[in-house]
Parts: structure tokens; sequence; C-alpha cells
């Protein structure tokens, strides 16, 4: 492959996957967040095909989250209770059964390398998402009057609720640009 | 007619819901009132009597009017029927719940009933089951997985006994195989098998097993109303003799009997033939092919349409059985729940009548009329014909309480209607007008809601009967009401036809009359409500050599009769005609009315017929309500005929023949048009065609040519317009909009043109040709279609022959067409039927679920919306305020533009204007904007007087005046509109929803459109798009990704960009391949095109070529590649032991050429897209379903590429992106065919698919994901499918949907939490 599309590759994934630590809430500094693809040759080099940068390099660290292709063993070793896992193809059926089967302890959360070459909440069609904590939950249920099962929807599986790591039972504010009134916040449940 | 008013049943019970299940023998027994045992159906003495314990038994109620039920001795119409019960002799397969059958006996151990499932998963399972409020579709869900997880274990947890396969065998049997895949059976076992092989076939087993059944939850069925063993009938119902009455015949002796009851003495028979058989001890085959039968007629009497029945024993006529009497559109649900049939009705042609009011209706006289018929007596229930009898005697005798039915009078309010009824106002109240002769008549302004016409239509009539229907209907249905559509807010009753044409030519500027004419023509008005209204006749307009008045003048007077009318209307607006400098355009066509009087311009169809917001009823039904609207209208409809009749209108052979002029100008059109097509078709010969991005030449001729020929006619009209005389009929209709366009005008005069067949030229139906009048490959205009005569010169037969062809094309795409948006528009209302507004704003269905948490995000009514989607039109309304009051605050002080916005942003901040509806601040933030806008004219024309003199003269503060008072005014009024703007609870948003979205479907023509400027990209579009966008169907015909560029100045990095998406193959930069055997080597050489590879922009190297060989799977690898030069690469094959050398070699060449070497596999072809509208904004239209891999591309705005398949935006972006891309897509559709829809319609719609968190179609698949209730699916379609579902799980359903509450007779469905209004009660007679 071409040095320079990969390297391009390389840093706009770490970009986005900057960004998605930032949105979820974990600590980026403002560099990092920023960081432009000559600040990234620099960094890490840009020949990866020869190993520089590696992938295994560009691990990110941000307060027990991180992404590598590091070995369950040596997340025992440091503690890491979740993770994110970059692939460049889909992963096996058993890979993604042992996913399965360490969920209640590690938490590993699995994104193909084109899903991240883009930012998807910056997508012009994906509106504005925000998390909401239990407590607003409550409160956006009794202003409403709402049992749970009665607020619209998000499944587990979309991509902007992978992107924030839901977790079933959560809901998020949306917050759409509109034709008609300017601003129209909504809400939905994680299932 | 006073009946008797509506009063709530007080009645102590009322359904809750109910509950579905099976019913087991000892139910049904309980139930029933006989056992049914006899055969026969009558006594074999020949006295036609009902043998006892038969079928037809009258205890089980009655079918003829001379006998009363044995049980309950009540009549025909009283006796509600009562059950029988039949035995059977063997235990049968319950036809609706085989499938279920077989799924349960899979998830059971046939040994020990024991459900398959490890302890500690059924444990799981359990858990999960315990929770409260599982959804049906939670638990159908649930079973679908314990099931799979079933399926999985073969040896019973519990007892250890081995099981084998549970599946269906022939017709109606079921086998569990328990043997088969056990390896290793030794033959002792076998031989037990065929011992019991008979035995075990029908699983006799059975009977005695499942009763033990404990996990019953475990099979999610609902254990107090639905048991496993119930699945197989021991016994079945004999339905009441009512629901299958026997019918005798008059022509021959003897009964005809209802399909049900000759299926039941069938199975009585065979019963009896069983029960012999088995007492008299014959041959077990004997009993299992009597036994074979007796199951298909049980089968057939529950759904005569199972499948899978051997020819021998198929039934010779086809029956009805239960599930045909429940499904289908004629079936119980749909033909007797959901809609019934009425008394107090009537239907006949109708026939147009401009001198009735919109609201009235002429209805036929009869015998003698005022009269009545019957008169019912309160005490005895008794009717009396009127006809015969002393009529005086009974009049004298009438007690209050006794009903007359009378005849309908004057004043009446009755509901009008035509079919298809597909919105709201295809049924509207009218009030009655009796008069004689036998049509119905209307006022033609009303045909636009109902799509009437008056060529044979037939429309219904219905006379409500109570005062609160009469009231109802009056308001909520009334024509009055439904002047405007729901689906935009634009007018739907206007003028229309004759009343546009009449009005454009009384306000022609050369219209004249003198004081009788006008007076005469005027007095036409003063007819029904208008009889005495005091008309004050302007001063003349021309005072000398005679007094006249202009047309203009009495135009004015049907706005504004005299003084004290309040009509005030104030419009300035463009007309059709419209050319430049306002109200000085030559065509004068721009219509200014000032207080409501016609100040300049003709009026025409924009300012006078309907769908147009700047139409003068509008203005007028905005500002000062639909009773004097109606009476405008009405005036117009007096009027105007009254002056056509007079002037005459009239079309002739005249007015068709072109003069010498318009000849010339359409030869000179078409020798040039010829001219051009020939050139273009010599440069294909010559290849000198340059061709368009993503065609081939032939192609791009098509296009030049098609484009080439369909402006002639186009040309041709124009050329009409100026040629003929301005008097000439059908070129007045077509200016004035009333009938007709200039493209007719052309077809008749001048030239009918190209004829095109799904928008293409005429194709070749012979070899190579269109007909065999022309020569082979023949591309000449005439040859594929062009018809260069006009109607009134006359076809040639090939030109004919093309027309009809087109005009099939048109025939068949009506047809087509309506069946589908038919269909289309039902699932439609049913998915959106019970969505509904509520007082905390949110929109929800009747199970309380929230779709919506504004509705249309602002809570604004669609029908209210003044502005394009916006619930004011600023512009117009200052003007109108300004007017109105311009005498009122004469002595004000003129406000400076700063002053303005001060006085605004003061008033904004008050009280009123307070208030965090969802949606208001925006409404201020536009308010502001208007009125900044205005301040910066002021200042403006301020400062182009004030520089010049030191002082500023007084003149100036007339420019652009509006005085403090006028700004209040103003913002009260916006207020005022805005407050009356916001949707009411409990409107039926979804259904209103369903309905714009569904009509405005039937108004589509043409199938395919051509994206704007690239004649290659062809999209979908009309009703196949829509029924794609809301089956949310996953591969869409016509997928294309739209993405704009880092870079969208340059051509050239488009190019790079395109090539780094489109596929490009080997082959395609490939000069050749060729096979080299050399004595000691031999492989592939590939040569290299390197030009092309420059000229394409594409990113490849000798070493990326290299990679791209070794991923494709070819078994090729790094060391076989060899570079030699800088365009030539070799490739050696490997020999195995598979082929020898030379066919690797061959297989190697042939392949080669696919492996691709840049770009994303699965994209066929990307177009590069120069907006022009938009200046220099290059972007690329990508073909097929990788959005992913577009975005991810280097130099696409990933942020801004947008695929048109909702799917595949649900994939990459999430719900929310489908969401928007739902409600564009059908947007984009619906205005490239010139419909246009408010957007929270289209909004509604699109939040009610994605709105469980997934892209849901408008189908029964996704409905049955949407909705719970079983009857509102039943009602839809698979009726007897979601029955026996919900029966099997024991549904429980609540009443509360629009569908589910009609039958139950529970009103007002939508309303949720409205406290009842009660109208006092009312006697009559007291």
């Amino acid at each position: 492959m071409d040095d320079e599309q990969e390297t391009y590759k390389l840093w706009r994934i770490r970009k986005t996957i900057m960004q998605l630590c930032h949105d979820r809430g974990y600590l980026v500094t403002q560099e990092e967040l920023d960081q432009t693809l000559d600040n990234f040759k620099e960094t890490f080099g840009d020949k990866p095909s020869e190993g520089k940068p590696r992938r295994k390099d560009l691990i990110v660290l941000t307060r027990c989250l991180c992404f590598s292709l590091m070995s369950p063993r040596s997340m025992q070793q440091d503690n890491i209770m979740r993770a994110i896992i970059v692939v460049q193809t889909g992963m096996t059926p058993s890979a993604k059964q042992a996913l399965v089967e360490m969920a209640p302890k590690y938490i590993l959360e699995q994104f193909i390398e084109t899903e991240l070459l883009v930012n998807i909440t910056e997508h012009m069609l994906v509106p504005e998402h925000v998390v909401m904590t239990p407590e607003e939950k409550t409160e956006l249920l009794a202003r409403y009057k709402l049992k749970e099962s009665q607020l619209p929807r998000i499944q587990q599986g979309d991509p902007v609720a992978r992107y924030f790591g839901l977790k079933r039972g959560q809901v998020v504010k949306i917050i759409r640009p509109s034709e008609t009134a300017g601003r129209y916040v909504s809400y939905r449940l994680l299932v | 007619m006073v009946k008797e008013q509506f009063r709530e049943t007080d009645i102590a019970k009322k359904i809750s819901h109910v509950t579905f299940g099976f019913m087991s023998p000892e139910q049904m027994h309980q139930a029933s009132h006989l056992h049914v045992v006899s055969k026969n159906l009558y006594a074999q003495d020949g006295s036609r009597k009902p043998v006892p314990f038969g079928v037809l038994d009258h205890k089980m109620g009655t079918s003829e009017k001379d006998h009363t039920c044995e049980t309950c001795g009540k009549n025909l119409a009283d006796c509600a029927g009562h059950f029988g019960y039949i035995d059977l002799e063997l235990p049968v397969f319950h036809i609706g719940f085989f499938r279920t059958t077989i799924t349960v006996l899979q998830m059971l151990c046939k040994n020990c009933s024991a459900i398959l499932l490890p302890d500690d998963v059924r444990r799981g399972f359990l858990d999960n089951l315990k929770r409260p409020n599982l959804s049906y579709l939670q638990l159908k869900g649930l079973r679908k997985k314990i099931y799979d997880r079933c399926r999985k274990v073969s040896i019973c947890p519990k007892c250890g006994e081995y099981n084998g396969m549970v599946k269906k065998c022939g017709m109606l049997k079921i086998v569990h195989d328990k043997y088969k895949q056990r390896r290793g059976a030794e033959p002792l076992i076998k031989e037990f098998v065929e011992a019991f092989d008979s035995a075990k076939k029908h699983n006799k087993d059975l009977d005695a097993l499942i009763p033990k059944v404990q996990d019953i939850p475990l099979l999610l069925m609902n254990p107090g109303v639905s048991r496993p063993e119930d699945l197989i009938l021991t016994r079945i119902f004999v339905p009441p003799i009512c629901i299958r009455p026997s019918v005798v015949s008059d022509l021959k002796s003897g009964t005809n009997e209802d399909d049900v009851t000759m299926k039941l003495t069938e199975i009585i028979f065979l019963n009896d033939v069983i029960q012999k058989q088995r007492a008299s001890g014959a041959k077990m085959q004997m009993i299992m092919e009597d036994w074979d039968f007796l199951q298909l007629q049980v089968a057939l009497l529950y759904n005569s349409e199972t499948s899978g029945i051997p020819l021998h024993m198929q039934p010779k006529k086809p029956m009805r059985g239960f599930v045909q009497r429940l499904k289908g559109k004629q079936g119980r649900f749909r033909g007797n729940l959901s809609g019934k049939r009425v008394d107090f009705s009537g239907r006949t042609v109708i026939s147009p009548d401009p001198n009735m009011r919109i609201d009235q209706l002429v209805l036929n006289g009869c015998d003698v009329h005022p009269g009545a018929n019957f008169i019912q007596e309160k005490n005895t229930q008794m009717k009396r014909y009127l006809r015969y009898g002393n009529r005086q005697k009974i009049a004298s005798s009438l007690k209050p309480g006794d009903v007359v039915e009378r005849h309908m009078m004057d004043g009446d309010v009755v509901l009008f209607n035509r079919q298809p009824s597909l919105h709201k106002l295809s049924i509207q109240a009218f009030y009655a007008k009796v008069m004689p002769n036998r049509t119905f008549r209307f006022n033609e302004c009303c045909c636009g809601p109902f799509n009437a016409d008056f060529d044979g239509d037939e429309m219904n009539l219905h006379l409500p009967q109570t005062e609160e229907a009469k009231a109802e209907a009056l308001i909520l249905m009334g024509t009055k009401s439904n002047i405007i559509t729901p689906r935009n807010g634009e007018p739907l009753i206007a003028a229309i036809q004759d009343f546009i044409t009449g009005a454009y030519l009384i306000t022609q500027k050369d219209v004249f009359f003198d004081r009788s004419r006008a007076c005469q023509l005027i007095a036409s008005i003063l007819a029904g409500k208008d009889t005495t209204v005091k008309i004050e006749l302007p001063p003349p307009a021309i005072w000398k050599p005679c007094r006249l008045w202009t047309g203009k003048q009495l135009f004015s007077l049907i706005l504004r009769p005299n003084k004290k009318s309040r009509v005030k209307a104030n419009l300035r607006t463009k007309g059709k005609n419209y050319t430049s400098n306002e109200d000085l355009c030559s065509n004068d066509s721009y219509v200014v009315i000032h207080n409501s009087e016609l100040m300049c311009g003709a009026m025409d169809k924009g300012t006078l017929g309907s769908g147009s917001k700047n139409n003068i009823f509008y203005v007028i039904l905005r500002d000062f309500g639909q009773e004097e609207a109606a009476d405008v209208l009405s005036r117009l409809a007096r009027l105007c005929p009254a002056y056509l009749s007079n002037r005459g209108f009239s079309i002739g052979i005249g007015d068709v023949t072109p003069g010498a002029g318009l000849i010339k100008a359409k030869n000179e059109l078409l020798e040039n048009g010829y001219a051009k097509c020939d050139e273009y078709i010599r440069d294909l010969e010559e290849g000198r065609l340059q061709t368009q991005p993503g065609c081939s030449e032939e192609e791009t001729l098509e296009a030049v040519i098609l484009r080439e020929l369909s402006v002639i006619r186009d040309h041709a009209g124009k050329a009409c317009l100026r040629e003929l005389h301005k008097t000439n009929s059908p070129l007045i209709m077509a200016i004035c909009g009333s009938k007709g366009s200039f493209i007719n005008i052309s077809q008749m005069i001048a030239c009918v043109g190209q004829q095109a067949i799904s928008g293409k030229r005429v194709p070749n139906g012979f070899e190579d040709r269109a007909l065999p009048h022309f020569e082979r490959f023949s591309k000449d205009p005439a040859a594929r279609g062009f018809v260069e005569n006009s109607f009134y010169t006359g076809l040639t037969p090939t030109e004919f022959f093309f027309h009809t062809m087109a005009g099939r094309e048109g025939l068949v795409d009506t047809a087509v067409k309506t069946a589908e948006t038919g269909y289309m528009q039902r699932r439609l209302v049913k998915s959106l039927e019970d969505l509904c507004v509520q007082y905390d704003t949110t929109v929800r269905t009747s199970t309380g679920e929230v779709v919506q948490f504004t509705y249309g995000g602002d809570s604004l009514d669609p029908a209210a919306m003044e502005g394009k989607e916006k619930p004011i039109d600023f512009g117009r309304l200052f003007h109108h305020v300004k007017v109105m009051t311009v005498g009122e605050f004469r002595h004000e002080q003129s406000l400076s533009g700063p002053q303005l916005c001060d006085l605004v942003d003061d008033i904004l901040l008050e009280e009123a204007w307070g208030g965090a509806r969802a949606g208001f601040e925006d409404f201020k933030q536009e308010i502001r904007a208007f009125v900044e806008s205005i301040a910066s004219k002021i200042t403006k024309a301020r400062e182009r007087f004030e520089t010049r003199g030191r002082r500023v003269p007084k003149v100036v503060f007339e420019v652009e005046r509006i005085t403090k008072s006028q700004v209040i005014r103003y913002l009260q009024t916006c207020l005022d509109k805005y407050n009356r703007a916001i949707i009411e609870p409990g409107e039926a948003a979804g259904a209103i929803a369903a309905q714009s979205i569904g009509e405005p479907g039937t108004q589509m023509t043409l199938k395919t459109f051509h994206f704007a400027g690239v004649a290659s990209m062809n999209i979908t579009l009309g009703v196949p798009r829509i029924k794609e966008i809301i089956n949310a169907s996953k591969n869409i015909s016509t997928p294309i990704i739209s993405a704009p560029l880092d870079v969208d100045n340059d051509p050239d990095f488009a190019r790079v960009v395109k090539g780094r998406i489109e596929k490009t193959t080997l082959g395609e930069v490939t000069e050749y391949f060729e096979e080299v055997y050399l004595p000691d080597d031999c492989f592939i050489l590939i040569k290299l095109d390197l030009d092309r590879i420059r000229l394409l922009k594409l990113e490849v190297s000798l070493d990326s070529i290299t990679d791209s060989i070794v991923a494709a799977k070819l078994g090729v690898k790094y060391p076989d590649i060899r570079t030699a030069g800088k365009n030539v690469l070799t490739v050696s094959g490997v020999e195995t032991s598979k082929s020898s050398m030379y066919y690797v070699l061959q297989h190697l060449k042939k392949n080669l050429a696919n492996v691709v070497i840049k770009g994303i596999p699965s994209v066929t072809r990307a177009v590069i897209h120069f907006d022009e509208q938009k200046g220099s904004a290059y972007k690329l239209l990508v073909e097929g379903d990788n959005l992913i891999g577009v975005m991810a591309t280097r130099g696409v705005k990933g942020s801004h590429a947008t695929s048109n398949n909702t799917y595949e935006a649900f994939r990459t972006l999430g719900i929310e992106a489908a969401r928007k891309t739902i409600m564009e897509e059908i947007n984009y559709t619906m205005t490239n065919h010139g419909m246009s829809i408010d957007i929270r319609h289209t909004m509604l719609l699109a939040d009610l698919m994605t709105f469980k968190g997934e892209v849901l179609g408008i189908t029964r698949f996704g409905l049955a994901k949407m909705k719970e209730s079983v009857l509102m699916l039943a009602s839809f379609e698979k009726t007897a499918d979601h029955l026996f579902e919900a029966a099997y799980y024991g549904q429980r359903d609540t009443i509360n949907g629009v569908t589910e509450k009609p039958p139950q007779r529970i009103e007002r469905p939508l309303l949720f939490e409205t406290p009842e209004f009660h109208i006092p009660e009312m006697r009559v007679g007291q």
C-alpha cells in the first residue's frame, strides 16, 4: 500500500478516536484533538510499511480506555476494564464470541478502520446527541408521564450509539436543527 | 327529525380488553346447548322439519322468519343464536395451529413432556419471563429464542430420552423421526420402530403426554386461556344457525344450505363411519383412511384454502371456511366491523350549478314534498306507512317521543362524498336544497376536493340523524371549514374554468360598461343570501363623453358590495404573465387589491384558482373568515358566467387555423431542429460527438436529439403566443390558466411534437427500426416518433401510430398507478391512523408510545400556514395592516428605522410574548429579522433625501410610512395568528399526514426523471420511488451517493477523486495481455497504457498494481510478478497438481483483466457533476451502496456525503440520519412532481418509521413491529394468521386504537384523557 495514503488513514483514525474519547468524557488534551497530519508524521513517522508507525504504537491510553491490538492478558496486567479494538477488516465469528464472553468484566468494543475514517457525529445528517444522566432521565419520564418503554428508541448496534458506547437503558437527548422550529429536541432510549 | 339524542350507554359493563385463547373441550361443552349427533338435516318424511340433534336443530337459533328459537323463544331478529358441539371420534389437528403444533412438539420431550432445555438455560429464560409488562413483540422474540435453543437439544435433560426430528409429513401429519440421526442404530430398535410405525405416525401417544406439560410458560403460552393440549381438537363447535342460514329456494324444491352446514354434516357422517368401523373391527387401513378424511374435512371447515391437499381428495367446489369469512375486503373485519352499510343515504349522478352557494347542494324531489313516509310510535315501536290510512287522524294523535320519518327539507345538513375517499375533504357537509329533477347539483368550485367532474360521476349522500351529528358535521366537515387542505394550507375550493376565464375577461383594461349594463351585470349577484344586499356603485371611471364603469370596478364590488361590508382585502402579487416593473407590467399582470378595490392587474388562475396562497379568496378567508370568503366566491360564481354568456366565448375551427406567419415560424423551427439533429447524427457517424459523462456515444446522441426535439414544441408554443390574435379563445384560456396550456395550443395549431415512450424516443419494435416504413438504423426525427404535423393539419399514418403508442403508455400507466397508490394509501393510513396530538404537545400512538415530542417541532397546524410552511407571511400581513389602518392613524408621527426596531424589541419583551413553547423563540426571531429589513428600507429611503438639503422635507416621512399604533396592531395580529395556528390537542395528526402523502401520490405521472444536468444518472421517481421509501426497501433500484469534494472548484481534483472511488480493472488500463512461451520460462506479459492512466488521473503505480494482483485471489504471489520497464509487467504461473502450466496461464490471462487495481470494488460508476446554478461546485455522484467507503475516501468531504438509500444511511450514520434521509427523499420526489406537502407530514411519517430504533417499512412486516394490537393487525392483512398467533400466546388486547373501537361501539377513539362533553338534554314537546 501507498505509505502516504496509509499514514493519512492512520492519522484520521487516531483523530476520530481522540474525538470519540473526548466526547465520551475522557480527558484528552486539545493538542491531541487538533493534531495535524504533519504533526502526526513527526511524532510517529510516515512509513507504515516499514513499521513506522506500527499499529501497535498508536495505542491511546486515556484514563482506563485504550484502543489497540493488545492481548487480553496485558489488559489484565494493566488492570484495564474497557477497551476499543480497531480492526482492519471484520472479525471472525469466534473472535466476536470471545468478546461477548468477556463481557461483564471486560468491555471490549470493536470498530472497523473504515468506520473511523470519518467521525460520523460530524456528518451533516447526524444531529447532536447528548447522553443523559439517570437523574435527567427520571426527570424526563416524569415530565411527560412516560414509562420507559414508551420512549422512542435507538438500537444497541446503531453507529451513533456505538460511538458513544451507550448501555441499555440510557437515554440520549437529540438536538436537531429543524426547518420549522429552528431547534427541536427529542429523546431516544437505548434498547 | 329529532331522533334520540346520543347518550353514553349507562351499562355497567364496558369492554376494556379482549383476550384471545383456545377453548378446551370442557369449555365448549359449557358454552353449548346441544350435542349434535345426527347427520341428517331434515326429517325424512318430507315435512321439512329439522332433525332433532342435527346441525339445523332450532335449539341453536333460527334462520327463518316463521320459526322462533327453541332455546330462548325469540325470533330471527332478536335471537343471537346458540352453539352446539360435535364430539370427534378421533382427535385431529387444528389447521390454524398446525405449524404451532409442530413447533411445540419440537420444543418438548416426546417422552416426559419436559421442555428440551438444560436446567441453567431454562432458569435463565424463566427469569426473563418473569419480567412484568413484557410486550407482545418481546414475547414473540423470546419464543423464537427459546425455540432456537430447544432445537439444538436432542437428549432430554430430564429423562434422558433421545428426541429426534419432528417434521411435517404429507398432508396434515406430523412425524417424530426418532432414530433417524442416531448412528449405529441396532436392528432391534429398527424392528421396534417398524412395529409401532403407524401408531407413532399420528402422535397418538401425544394425547396421553401433553396434559402433563409443566413448562407452559416456557412455550410462551398463557396457561389461563391457552393450553397446549387444546391445540388438538377432540370436540368442535357447531356455530349458531343464524350465521349459516338455510335459504329456501323458490325455483326448485328443497333448500340451499350454507357451506358450513354441509361441512358439518359431512363431519358427522365421517364420525359415524369411523365409529361403526371401530365397533366392527374393520381393517386398520380403512380406519386410517377415514381418519385422514375426517382430518381434512375439519381443516376445510376452518380454512377452505388449505394448501397441499392431494388431488383425489380436493373438494369439488370451493367453499367459504371460517377463515374466509373473516379475511379480505369483504370479510368480517374490513367489510362488517370497520365499515358498515347504512340507512339514510343515497347516490346519483352529479351535475354543476353555479347558482348554488358553495355550501349548498341540490337534491331531487319526490312524490309530494315535503312529506313523510313512516311514523314510529314511541310505546309500540310500530312503524306505520303513511301512504295509506288516515293521515289526518294519525297527525292529530302524535305524541311526544313518536318519530316521524319525514322527507328531507331545505336546510338539512347532509354529508356528501365521492369515491375514492382519499383525504378528509372527500366527504363534506352541505346544506340541502330540495328542487325538481334527478341529479345532485352543486357549485363547481367544490369539484376540487372531491376530484369530481360531470362526465357521469356519481356521488353519495348521507343524512345525519341527531342534532349532535348535524352540528358536528357542520362545524367539522362543512365546506366552508374545508376550503383549505391540511396538506399544505392552500385553498382547494376556488374558482375554476369558466369563472377564471370570466374574471380574466371582465378585468381586462379595455372592458367598459355604461350604467345600465353595469347595473344589470352586478345585479346578477343578488341571489340567495345576497338577495337583499345593498350594492353601492362607485363613481364611474370615465365621465365624458359618457359615464363608463370598468370591469375592474365591477370585480371590486363582488369583494365589497357596499361601505358597510367589513371586507378590506389587500393583495399585491405577480400574476401568471408578469413581466417586470410591478404595476407597470406590460401584460397588466401585477395584481394590486387595495382595501378590496382592484387597482390594476387582470385576475387569473394565480389570484383566483386553487393551489396558491396569493389567491384573493384565501386572503379574505384568512383575514376576514370563512363566511366572507364563501360569500365572495358565490358572488364570483354568479357574476362571471353572467358576463361570459353575454359576451360570448366559444371555440371554432378558425381559432386553430395557423396564419401565414405562424406557419413560417414553425417551418423555420422544424428546419433548424432537423438540421441540428442531422448534424449530431453525422457527428456520431464520424466519431466527433462529445460524450456526456457516464454515457456511451449512442446514449449521448439520444439525449441531445431528444432535448433538441422537445424544445421545438415549446418554441412552437411560444410562437403561437406571439402570432395568435389576443381574442383567440384557446389562447385566452391558456393565458389566464383556466384550461389548457401553451403546449396544448401548439399541438392543435402548430406541431404535435416528439412522442416519448418511457422517457425515450420510440424504440425499435421491428428489426432495427420503429416501423417498416423507415430505413434500418434510421435516427431521423420522423423515424423515431417525431410528429411534425398539428392536430389541425392532421397526422400521417406513421405519426398517428406513434401518437397512439404514447397514448397507450399513458393509459396503462394510469391503470397500474391507481391500484398501486390505492394500496399505498391504505397502508399509510393503517399505520398512522392512531397517532394523535396530546395535551403535552407530544404525538403518541394509542398505546401511549411517543412518536414526536412536539408535533412538527413547533406544534403548528399545517392547515394554518400562511407563508411557506411558516405561520405568517410577514410581508403580506405588514402591508395589509398598513393599508387597513392608513386613515385611522393619520395623525401619528411616522417612525424612523431605529425607532421601529426599538419599538418592536420592547413589545416582544412584553408578557404576552413570553412563554417557552417550542419554536416560539424562532418565530420571534423571524419577526425581528423582518422588521429589521423594513427598518433598513426606511433608513435607506430617508438617507436618499437627507443628504441633499439641510431640512428634511415633510414628504419624506410619507415614504414607507409606519406609525407606532400600526406596529402595535401588526404585532398583535401576528401573535393572534400564531396562537390560532397552534394545533389542537386531539387532532388526528397521523391520519392527516397519511392522507396528505397518499393523496398526491395518485396524481403522479411519469415513472422516471433525469438527474438535473447528468443524462446518464437516471433516478427512479414518482410512485415507484415513494413506494420504495415507505417500504424501507433495502435494495432500491437506483442507489446514488452524492459526494461533495474537499476542493470543489477544480475539475482535475474531481477526476482524481473519481479515480479513487470508481472501480478500475487492470483490463481497462492495459494495451494488451500476451502469453509468452520461452524455452525456459512462460508468463503473461501485461503492457500498461500509461497515457490512459495519466488521462484518468489514476493513482496507480506498478507497485500498487502488483499488490492488487497478489491481493486478487488468483494464486499469484509476489515472486511471480516482475517488472520489465516502466509499463510492462510479467506474471508467471505456478503449475499445480490440479492443472497444467498451459491452463494456469489461460486462467490467468482470462482473469487478470478483471483485477481491480483502484477504487471501491462495488462502485461501477461515478460521474462528475457540475452544478450550474451554484456556480463552480463540482461534486461526485456515485452509483451504488457503499456510503461508508465513499465517505472514507480521501478528497471527499466525508461529513457531507449522502446516500438516497435510507437503509444505507441507517447502517452507516444511525437512525437519526435515516430519519432525515426519509424526509428529504420524500420531499425531493414530491417537489420533482410539482407537489407541495407540508414538511410536518413527512416529518411525522419519518418519525413513525424510525421511532422503534430501526427503519420500519409501512408494510405488514413493519406494521407488526410497530403495533401491538392484534385486532388492528388482523384488520390490515393476514387476518387469520394474526388471530391464531394471538390465541397461542393468549394475548390480551386493550381497546384503545382507532380500529379497535368502532366495532365495540366506543366513541371518539382519538381523544386522550379529554373530559366528556355533554350537551344538556333537550326534550321535545315539553
